[in-house]
């Protein structure tokens, strides 16, 4: 019996580590390209920004003055009701469609207009990572007019996301994302 | 019979013809100048500003904003047209649409009848259309006096003509700020003349778009730069700022363009503003000291091993100086030189030899020299005389016309100089171009830099203008003009600007100087900053 259990790890043992050298499928999906956040820290996007993590995701551009500003308004109520939990587990993820006009300064003095507190950052980066980012996400758009109002907020350990209107009540932007904190 | 009838139906088709064409033609095409209701009317719809100076809330969800942060013209567009983000649709404002006879039909199939001002008020304040369906998610309802709903209601019936101040259907008006006449012997009036010129000559192609330019000079001392911008953007109603000269009054200037959003190409100053958050007003052509300063930074680095390199910043002690000396501090350590000294002087005591001395000891590789051009004469005699040979970097603007005569020929491999343009930037069809303009005009070319920079603005303008086509705005301009890359203008280096970048040639030129042949420059390479 002894030898038997010991011949399982033997056998066993070698998938584990292979398991853990392997790219998950989350990581091969989503990749790692290199995005950057308003402090100009380089981030890679699975590893950095997903991996481990319950995110909340929109995107805006900086110059924006029509639906932006009140999507992110619910952006910082959001923030207000994760409280301490914002920056453990819990990520608020923006991510600039004008990548090219919105640089690290840029989104760093946009941050503070909705007094984004460290967990929420503001992405941005060469053009072409960004737009592989936002592909991934189902979020990319030709002009930066079209993209969408759309909060993506997702339990990537549990595997489980869901798609909120971004222009909702905070309220009930508020309870997905405690549903989704919750996995249910 | 029935060709009789048929005749005076013709003729009646005919004399409406013309009678329609007649009053075409009476239309007025000079803008006519807001009543201050509509004037209050574009201050809510702009900005979200109640004439009672009271805060008016804007209600989003159960979120009140105040209505500055959420105005009109955010979504539906500065001149009401309507715009489409998101997938959110904010409709057109403009009154003859909403009051259309037959009502709307909404993309989303939304259906309502025409608005009246009663059902427009209803509308914005209880957040259903006058077909009593719910308006969209993303349109705020606005708690309001009524007396700011009725300006708006009349701005909204005149927003389809309220075109952007010095502009109509025939003209463009432009402003230029030049020095007094009498002073700097005549450079501001060949500037002056020059842009005349320039702009007769587009006026006489057509103008653009059919509109002739208009340019309002106004000369004056540096103390009335300020007023006289202000009297150009406020009495005159100018359109747009194009070149001249502002020494000493910048930062008044580059405010007031904030302040009014008036385009301004083509400031002239040794010290552009580049700070955050950006002035999206003002386009400099040309680096300032700070940029080629930065540009001989970068070049030095690529000349010495940074890491073992000793650098010596020299600068005389005066606030303007110091600021350069900054930016190259900066500057060196992104290029991570490991060992940086700044050194002021007192211009009351200055001593070169003493300088240099000290230099020397202190085995100084890399010596940038930030003052005039007497004092880097006298430095670089010192080094020469005590027979030590650094490399010198300069910044070409601040030593005066005599550059050459500062330094014997022995030297000429160990200084390098900054510009931020050079004789090879004038292109042929640039050159030919002026010279004809002179020679139409019977004007002289005393000030060739002077007049080849004011007519590289006005080329750049004129372009940007063009790129707007007929239905131009102050807004419409910013926006060619952020989109200009690589423009050559014939005159300087090529001209690029973007959301973040608001200094045309962004480097300098980095050249050596042949002080026997009198090779002006011997070698010149341009070395871009960011």
């Amino acid at each position: 019996m002894r030898i038997s259990l010991v011949v399982l790890f033997l056998i066993l043992c070698p998938m584990l580590i292979r398991g853990q050298d392997e790219k998950s499928a989350a990581q091969k999906y989503f990749s790692d390209v290199e995005l950057v956040d308003q402090d100009g820290r380089k981030l890679r996007f699975y590893s950095d920004v997903l991996k481990g993590k319950i995110v909340a995701i929109n995107t805006f551009f900086t110059t924006c003055t029509s639906i932006c500003p009140p999507m992110n308004r619910n952006f910082e109520k959001m923030q207000e009701a994760l409280g301490d939990r914002l920056g453990k587990d819990v990520f608020l993820v923006s991510i600039s469609v004008d990548p090219e006009t919105d640089t690290p300064t840029r989104l760093k003095e946009y941050g503070k207009r909705f007094h984004a507190k460290p967990g929420w950052l503001f992405l941005t980066g060469k053009k072409e990572n960004v737009d592989w980012a936002l592909y991934k996400l189902g979020q990319y758009v030709e002009a930066k007019d079209e993209h969408t109002s759309i909060f993506i907020i997702g339990n990537e350990p549990k595997g489980l996301w869901k798609k909120a209107l971004g222009l909702a009540k905070a309220d009930e932007l508020i309870q997905i994302l405690e549903d989704v904190i919750n996995d249910r | 019979m029935i060709r009789k009838l048929t005749l005076i139906l013709l003729i009646g088709i005919a004399g409406f013809v013309l009678w329609s064409e007649q009053s075409v033609a009476q239309s007025p095409s000079e803008r006519r100048e807001l009543t201050s209701q509509e004037k209050r009317g574009k201050a809510f719809y702009l900005r979200g500003e109640s004439a009672s100076g009271k805060e008016i809330t804007a209600m989003m969800g159960e979120v009140d904003v105040p209505a500055t942060t959420l105005n009109c013209a955010g979504c539906h567009g500065s001149r009401g047209e309507g715009r489409t983000e998101g997938g959110v649709t904010a409709g057109n404002m403009r009154w003859a649409f909403l009051t259309k006879p037959y009502g709307h039909a909404d993309e989303g199939g939304r259906k309502h009848p025409a608005f009246t001002e009663a059902s427009f008020v209803r509308t914005m304040t209880s957040g259903m259309d006058p077909g009593g369906n719910k308006l969209a998610v993303a349109m705020p309802l606005y708690r309001m006096p009524q007396e700011d709903m009725a300006n708006l209601i009349a701005y909204l019936k005149r927003i389809e003509t309220d075109t952007d101040p010095g502009l109509t259907d025939t003209k463009i008006v432009l402003g230029t700020v030049l020095p007094d006449k009498a002073s700097l012997n005549g450079l501001s009036q060949s500037i002056g003349d020059v842009l005349q010129a320039y702009f007769a000559e587009i006026n006489s192609r057509g103008g653009i778009y059919n509109r002739k330019i208009e340019l309002r000079l106004m000369y004056g001392d540096s103390k009335a730069t300020v007023s006289n911008t202000r009297h150009l953007i406020d009495d005159d109603q100018v359109f747009a700022m194009v070149s001249g000269l502002t020494a000493g009054a910048e930062d008044g200037v580059a405010a007031l363009t904030q302040e009014k959003e008036v385009p301004f190409v083509g400031p002239s100053t040794l010290l552009p503003q580049r700070g955050l958050p950006l002035n999206r007003y003002i386009f400099y052509l040309l680096p300032g000291l700070k940029e080629q300063a930065r540009a001989l930074a970068v070049f030095a680095a690529k000349k010495t091993d940074p890491a073992k390199s000793r650098v010596a910043i020299v600068s005389p002690d005066l606030e303007f100086n110091r600021t350069i000396a900054a930016s190259l501090e900066e500057q060196a350590k992104k290029g991570r030189w490991s060992s940086v000294t700044t050194n002021y002087y007192s211009r009351d005591n200055f001593q070169a030899v003493q300088l240099i001395a000290d230099l020397k000891q202190k085995e100084i590789d890399t010596v940038f020299l930030l003052g005039a051009g007497n004092e880097a004469a006298a430095i670089l005699s010192a080094a020469e005389t005590s027979g030590w040979m650094p490399s010198f970097y300069l910044l070409g603007s601040l030593l005066g016309r005599n550059v050459a005569g500062s330094f014997s020929a022995k030297m000429k491999n160990n200084i390098f100089l900054a510009f931020p343009t050079v004789p090879t930037d004038v292109s042929a069809a640039g050159a030919a171009e002026y010279t004809a303009l002179l020679q139409k005009n019977k004007l002289d070319s005393t000030h060739a830099a002077a007049q080849a920079s004011a007519l590289a603005a006005a080329r750049i303008l004129v372009y940007a203008l063009e790129l707007c086509g007929k239905d131009l705005s102050r807004e419409r301009l910013v926006t060619a003009l952020e989109g200009l890359y690589e423009y050559d203008t014939g005159l300087m280096p090529k001209i690029t600007f973007g959301p973040n970048r608001r200094i045309g040639a962004l480097g300098a030129y980095v050249v050596t100087i042949d002080p026997e042949k009198k090779l002006f420059p011997a070698t010149a390479e341009w070395i871009a900053v960011d």
